[in-house]
């Protein structure tokens, strides 16, 4: 429910980043970090916008871009560049290519900042809980680069 | 013509976001294009809206940054409204060059916007003194961008005998082929890269994993299979691998990009005005990078130190550089 929210607000607050997408509004995404159990399926003109998933759960998708859940994060939020990551094979991408484009040029227009977004959604807790993430995201950062462990993980 | 003055650095911005981007990492001049057919990045969800592009020009105006602005496609016949719209548009909002390929929206725009400064792009593959001194006469081109074709002696030689500024591509994404005449990527998708601004379009690309190797498939052909230790490319004809006789490889070019940074000194003694980066198709990781590294070598030579090298390597197209023609090691 938190990650719906907070993909809703996301697009809702970039609406002018996430019209980019808009040829591509109704296609299906299957976001797979491949380093934790679960998987991600997002389309961004739906009510429910993001489904959470174990990893591996089959299902149709029309783009799927897989790769650490790390880079996947720090691509998000513009810190490394797709392409670099692509051409590395970091990531891997399937699938309709123009509406991977769309989605990751909107996302890169959009200047994320994750933990501000993800912190101003507790309200009057907001400014503790920026706090609390912006102490937290420099200890997790490495240890998701490292590849940590998570219970269930299966990896790839 | 040749420059005595710092040499500039040219950014490419994809996006609202990558032109504040660049703008902080210390460019000093920003190209960019509408969000439509009349650029030659026309690439899905990138590109500026109107209210965007006048937005930035204001906004790199109040940091004391240029911008220039693209319009380097072909019109279609029949449609050369869409172009020229643009070309008034820029005017408008105040753009400090359109770059253009064309020679009929070259004519249009020195005829209607004598006032706005207009550059030849490389599109127009203009790569002698006679084909440049043609478009300075006939349309008051300022600026030419150069065909990346050129070794540094003969870009030396065309700067002694023109009346323009030239600017010469320092990194990115190489491209070795008569641009804006290349056709290659029409014959598999149908679409032309000089009409509609994609070469190779994302519509017409798969990337296809089998095993442990990953295909990247045009149209209906493959251009290469890398296995999973090998860095991938852009799945583009020229940089494809084929069997030709006895030969399997890289018939046309290697999967690299372009790194001539440690040839700053020598653009500039050539005569070279300012210096590209390409890239508006990249995000704000990579125009942030490249900008930041390439400000530092531009300075570091105006002050008198030497260059670095190298740093840009991660963010190159297989992970690999190349000075491409302007040491042309093959002749």
């Amino acid at each position: 429910m938190m990650l719906r929210r907070l993909i809703t607000k996301i697009v809702a607050g970039h609406s002018a980043s996430f019209s980019r997408m808009a040829p591509y509004a109704s296609a299906v995404f299957l976001i797979e970090p491949t380093d934790i159990p679960i998987q991600f399926r997002a389309r961004l003109d739906s009510p429910t916008p993001i489904i959470c998933q174990r990893r591996p759960t089959a299902c149709t998708w029309d783009a799927r871009i897989a790769g650490p859940i790390s880079s996947l994060l720090a691509m998000a939020e513009g810190a490394l560049d797709g392409d670099a990551l692509f051409f590395s094979r970091e990531i891997t991408i399937e699938g309709n290519t123009d509406a991977i484009l769309a989605l990751r040029n909107a996302i890169d227009d959009a200047e994320l900042n994750l933990p501000d977004e993800t912190a101003d959604l507790l309200g009057p807790l907001s400014p503790a809980a920026k706090r609390a993430l912006e102490v937290a995201m420099p200890i997790m950062r490495p240890l998701l680069n490292g590849g940590i462990a998570i219970r269930g993980a299966r990896p790839t | 013509m040749t420059s005595s003055s710092r040499l500039e650095l040219v950014c490419p911005a994809g996006t609202p976001a990558a032109l504040r981007t660049a703008i902080i990492a210390g460019a000093d001049t920003i190209y960019c294009g509408f969000r439509d057919e009349t650029n030659a990045r026309n690439f899905p969800g990138l590109n500026f809206s109107r209210a965007e592009m006048e937005e930035s020009i204001a906004y790199a105006h109040e940091r004391e940054t240029k911008v220039f602005v693209a319009i380097n496609t072909f019109p279609r016949a029949g449609e050369k409204r869409l172009w020229r719209c643009a070309i008034d548009d820029c005017a408008a909002f105040g753009a400090d060059a359109i770059i253009l390929a064309d020679l009929g929206l070259l004519a249009y725009a020195a005829d209607r916007h004598p006032q706005l400064r207009r550059h030849l792009s490389v599109q127009a593959a203009a790569a002698n003194a006679d084909s440049i001194g043609f478009y300075t006469r006939s349309f008051g081109i300022r600026r030419v961008v150069l065909p990346r074709i050129l070794t540094v002696e003969e870009i030396a030689a065309i700067n002694r005998e023109i009346d323009c500024e030239t600017e010469a591509f320092i990194f990115g994404s190489l491209c070795v082929m008569a641009e804006g005449r290349c056709s290659l990527s029409s014959y598999v998708t149908g679409d032309s890269p000089n009409l509609g601004g994609v070469c190779s379009p994302g519509s017409h690309v798969t990337y296809r994993e089998s095993g442990a190797e990953l295909a990247s498939i045009l149209g209906a052909f493959t251009m290469h299979r890398v296995p999973h230790d090998v860095p991938a490319p852009y799945p583009t004809v020229c940089k494809g691998q084929f069997k030709a006789g006895k030969f399997q490889g890289h018939v046309f070019e290697d999967p690299a990009s372009l790194d001539a940074s440690r040839l700053i000194p020598q653009l500039a003694m050539a005569g070279v005005t300012a210096l590209k980066i390409e890239g508006r198709q990249r995000g704000r990781a990579y125009v942030g990078d490249a900008v930041r590294t390439l400000r530092r070598f531009v300075d570091d030579y105006a002050a008198g130190l030497p260059i670095g090298g190298g740093a840009l390597n991660q963010l190159s197209e297989g992970q690999s550089t190349t000075q491409g023609a302007y040491r042309k090691k093959w002749r």
